[in-house]
């Protein structure tokens, strides 16, 4: 007990020499570039009483080593340097007065010793790339995916539990870090236990120290995984614990037990919850817009479009791409089209309905490459206006309702391989599908009027 | 008027101008106004600041050239650019429209097992009822083979431009409350609806038109009154505009008689005069928000009346929706739905009241009030959808149906006694609507109830699930999309509300 105390001590000593040796370091390279008159008795005893902290730190950190919670091998380089760098700094401060001149160059050493130990220390606890690696990336949910080709087939532990464990249990209870002395990493280390208690998954199955850190309130210290780390959610909980109250057992073939629809059903949403690989979680689903490496578009161009009226607005707040509306435009002026041509590569949605577009206007429109939507409908466009969209192969949309076109002006855009839905409302046209698999929507649908639609009843 | 003795007013007001100066007065007012400056840092959202997480937090420190309607982009590019909600107030029975369930049929007449009723709360049902199989004939149609009543003898030919919701919960189990939950993500007062958050968000795209339209049919207002078009705690020029499809669209907009357009513009423009002057003063939101209604008010006087004219659409459009010009109904109002999308209202909410079926008179029983509200609403949804296809606009519309929650597969017996027709309760449960274009999925379908139709089993979905999914499909993230208000930030979706990607494109 008392020589667990002593152990744990370490995480809070080892900050003492780091802070202490450090600070002779500083006293004695102040003194040297004459910043601070220091005297040489007090940078002998700030040295002193820093090698103390870290003779202390190193005892410390001997007995919590004895407890083999971390690899061997790692601590081996961080417990060396640990004591190298204490008999260093107790014979620095020994010879102190008879290498003067020195001095400094030696204490750069300490500096550098003190670095060295406490990265290996650090990497100990918070894993050996904790340095470089970003720090969001860690603690980012990652969804657990299932590799299951048959769910009737499922191995319950090999298929479902031991991938849980491992992504959310062996970073720090696994080969490298053995928290609480306890390995997840295989099964055999499962019945093993750990310091709370041996076999975790007793078949005694309310007894299971598994399950009761998992059903932990959050807030509970002993709540496992810690609070801060992902979760395992509730469906991955519940066939754990339907495994472990079915014995716990390296063979887990579901075929093996006698399963019930609500076993099937829950096997069913964790392959499920894994299948789509997260992406059906996404918080939002945009619609299309082309990939593109504009820069943005001229800001007082589109200043001026909006003070003409046009509702000038970026495909979403961070696009680079627009979307243009003239509803509120009367008729469309030279300056409007010299504009539309300056940030013609930029436009994204165009709607230009009911205005005066004529067919040599679309030579224009052609050149604005990232158009997905394109509204034409109400204008005096007609087939040979059409001929001059042939570079649109972003588009998606194309309304030419109530225009002069028909099928021979329409078949020319059976180049642009994109285009989903072409609508030709009150137009001559009387296609239904364009050679790229457009979709051709001719409408004039019809609602008929039933007898029944203008009868109210008042009796059954 | 009676004549007024101005020497009588003049010792009011020198007695007034006293009292401002007694001990009394001074230490009222000194107290009121260390509260107040206390008040305003307790309240940092009554006081507008633009917050830097939130870019589309309105920033109302740039007036006077700020208008609060100014068309703004969404977080992302969005696939629906409007959005007509047609909200069948007083909840629609899904047993008689779109939730086919043939074991409830079996069941039919049987008491009702107590596993059911165990720990339930209803409305109307006392003591043991019976269970009421459905009140209408169901068959398969379209590629999808959803299943439809009877009663929707036109909706069989559009069934394949929607998707239906089948497992939606609620939690209010009364008209207002559920209404509220509905349109503002809350059951009490003082949220703002969906379509104030959709116009605080994108504005309004028609500098002559509102960007938020409500239109109501049935003869009724909706239970929750006119906070489910509210603004709540948003500026007040967010909140929905009522127009009426008979008489004046919109109520007090015309002049009065003999004031020309002039002497009009000449009135607003110093009414707006003095309001900025109080704007500067005070800093008041709501300030602006009354000089842009004033501004919008002016150009509705002529932008309203012509787009509320149906009577000028052609003969094909008033069969197709079975619309007649003059009176209030659900067709009409469908039609104008439409022409206002086609002018570029982002938000247009229908309200059609009559669909609560309890079976306590004619117009309640689902074996006749019921079918004559199908038949009032089946054939202009029918037209609505096929219209906005053939015109290009439903791929950038959202149309959404659904009522405030659902009903019991049970017989009502009010007070315990068997009654003369049939009916349902009010069921929070589970229940259905269904959405359609505006990059929703032709033909799909979510969630699924128990054989009787009682409780949800697969994909659940929550009022914060429907309106996360609205939002994005607008191009908001729901979880982004705030408002500074009493010292947080508010969302639609509160702390909820995932996207029900099964039925997006």
């Amino acid at each position: 007990m008392v020589i667990d105390l002593l152990g744990r001590l370490h995480i809070l000593i080892l900050h003492l020499p780091i802070g202490i040796l450090l600070l002779y370091v500083l006293l004695e390279w102040l003194n040297q570039w004459r910043i601070l008159k220091i005297d040489s008795k007090l940078c002998s005893a700030v040295l002193f009483i820093g090698s103390c902290s870290a003779l202390l730190a190193s005892i410390t950190g001997y007995v919590l080593s004895l407890n083999g919670v971390y690899p061997e091998d790692l601590i081996n380089n961080h417990m060396w340097s640990g004591i190298i760098l204490t008999a260093f700094s107790f014979i620095l401060w020994y010879y102190y007065y008879s290498i003067q001149g020195k001095v400094k160059w030696v204490a750069l050493i300490i500096a550098l010793g003190v670095a060295f130990t406490g990265h290996l220390g650090g990497s100990l606890t918070h894993g050996e790339n904790f340095l470089f690696t970003p720090s969001n990336s860690e603690e980012k949910e990652t969804n657990i995916v299932f590799n299951i080709s048959n769910a009737e087939e499922v191995d319950i532990y090999e298929d479902l539990i031991q991938p849980v464990f491992d992504a959310r249990c062996v970073s720090c209870h696994g080969s490298k870090k053995k928290k609480g002395k306890l390995r997840l990493d295989r099964l055999e280390f499962l019945i093993q236990g750990g310091k709370s208690g041996k076999n975790l998954i007793s078949n005694r199955a309310n007894n299971s120290e598994l399950l009761r850190r998992m059903d932990l309130p959050l807030s509970d210290e002993k709540h496992m995984p810690p609070a801060h780390k992902p979760q395992i959610t509730i469906n991955q909980k519940s066939i754990i614990k339907w495994w472990v109250y079915n014995g716990g057992k390296h063979n887990s073939l579901l075929t093996n037990f006698e399963s019930t629809d609500s076993v099937n059903m829950l096997i069913k949403s964790l392959i499920n919850e894994s299948d789509e690989k997260g992406e059906m979680r996404a918080k939002i689903k945009p619609g299309f817009l082309p990939n593109t490496n504009l820069g943005k578009a001229d800001k007082s161009l589109l200043n001026e479009l909006a003070s003409l009226n046009v509702v000038t607005l970026n495909a979403g707040v961070d696009s680079k791409l627009l979307d243009l509306n003239f509803l509120n435009v009367s008729e469309l002026k030279k300056r409007h089209w010299e504009i539309l041509e300056d940030i013609a590569p930029h436009i994204t949605r165009l709607k230009l309905s009911g205005l005066n577009v004529r067919d040599k206007d679309l030579a224009k429109i052609n050149l604005m490459i990232n158009l997905v939507s394109l509204y034409l409908d109400n204008t005096q466009i007609s087939n040979e206006g059409l001929i001059k969209l042939q570079d649109l192969q972003q588009l998606r949309y194309l309304n030419l309702n109530n225009t002069n076109v028909d099928d021979k002006g329409v078949q020319g855009l059976s180049n642009l391989q994109n285009l989903k839905s072409l609508y030709v409302f009150q137009t001559n046209v009387s296609l239904d599908e364009l050679n790229n698999d457009a979709n051709v929507i001719i409408g004039n649908y019809d609602v008929p009027t039933f007898p029944n639609d203008t009868i109210r009843i008042s009796q059954y | 008027m009676n004549k007024v003795d101005p020497q009588k007013l003049l010792s009011e007001h020198l007695l007034k101008q006293s009292e401002l100066n007694t001990r009394r007065v001074f230490l009222q007012k000194f107290g009121l106004s260390l509260g107040t400056l206390a008040m305003g840092t307790l309240l940092p959202g009554c006081h507008l600041k633009s917050d830097e997480s939130n870019k589309l937090q309105r920033s109302f420190s740039s007036f006077p050239d700020f208008n609060p309607l100014k068309p703004q982009s969404p977080h992302f590019v969005a696939q629906a650019k409007s959005v007509i909600y047609l909200h069948m107030a007083g909840a629609p029975s899904q047993f008689e429209m779109f939730d086919y369930k043939p074991v409830l049929n079996q069941l039919h007449g049987q008491e009702c097992p107590p596993s059911l009723l165990n720990g339930k709360k209803f409305a109307f049902i006392r003591g043991v009822p019976k269970m009421l199989g459905s009140q209408a004939k169901f068959a398969q149609y379209g590629e999808s083979g959803a299943w439809l009543s009877e009663h929707l003898p036109h909706f069989r030919q559009v069934v394949d431009e929607v998707s239906f919701i089948r497992g939606i919960h609620t939690d209010q189990f009364n008209h207002a409350p559920a209404q509220l939950m509905m349109h503002t993500g809350s059951s009490q007062l003082g949220r703002p609806s969906l379509g104030s958050w959709v116009t605080y968000g994108l504005g309004s795209e028609n500098e002559n038109l509102p960007g938020f339209v409500v239109l109501t049919s049935g003869g009724v207002y909706p239970d929750a009154g006119k906070q489910v078009w509210g603004s709540g705690f948003l500026p007040s020029v967010y909140q929905g505009v009522h127009c009426r499809s008979k008489g004046d669209p919109v109520l007090y907009l015309g002049s009065p008689e003999g004031t020309t357009r002039n002497i009009r513009r000449m009135a607003i423009d110093a009414i707006n005069d003095v309001n900025r002057l109080t704007y500067e003063e005070f800093n008041d939101p709501e300030t602006v928000a009354r000089i842009s209604q004033y501004e919008m008010a002016f150009r509705m006087q002529i932008s309203v009346p012509e787009v509320m004219d149906i009577s000028k659409e052609p003969q094909y459009i008033h069969d197709m929706y079975g619309t007649q010009p003059g009176n209030e109904s659900f067709a009409n109002n469908v039609l104008l739905a439409r022409k206002l999308v086609e002018k570029g209202v982002r938000f247009v909410q229908l309200y059609d009241w009559g669909w609560d079926t309890h079976g306590v008179g004619k117009d309640t029983a689902l074996e006749i009030g019921h079918i004559n509200k199908c038949r009032d609403t089946d054939k202009p949804i029918a037209a609505l959808l096929l219209d906005l296809k053939q015109r290009g606009l439903l791929d950038e519309t959202l149309v959404i149906w659904g009522g405030e929650f659902g009903r019991t597969p049970m017989q009502e017996n009010r007070n315990g006694v068997e009654q003369l027709y049939t009916g349902r309760d009010h069921h929070p449960d589970a229940f259905t609507m269904w959405m359609a274009g505006g990059g929703i999925k032709s033909g799909g379908a979510y969630g699924e109830t128990d054989e009787i139709g009682y409780n949800v089993v697969g994909d659940k979905t929550s009022i914060h699930d429907i309106h996360a999914t609205i939002l994005n499909q607008l191009g908001f993230d729901h979880e982004a999309f705030t408002y500074q208000f009493q010292g947080r930030p508010f969302r639609l979706t509160d702390v909820a509300g995932k996207l029900i990607h099964d039925i997006l494109v």
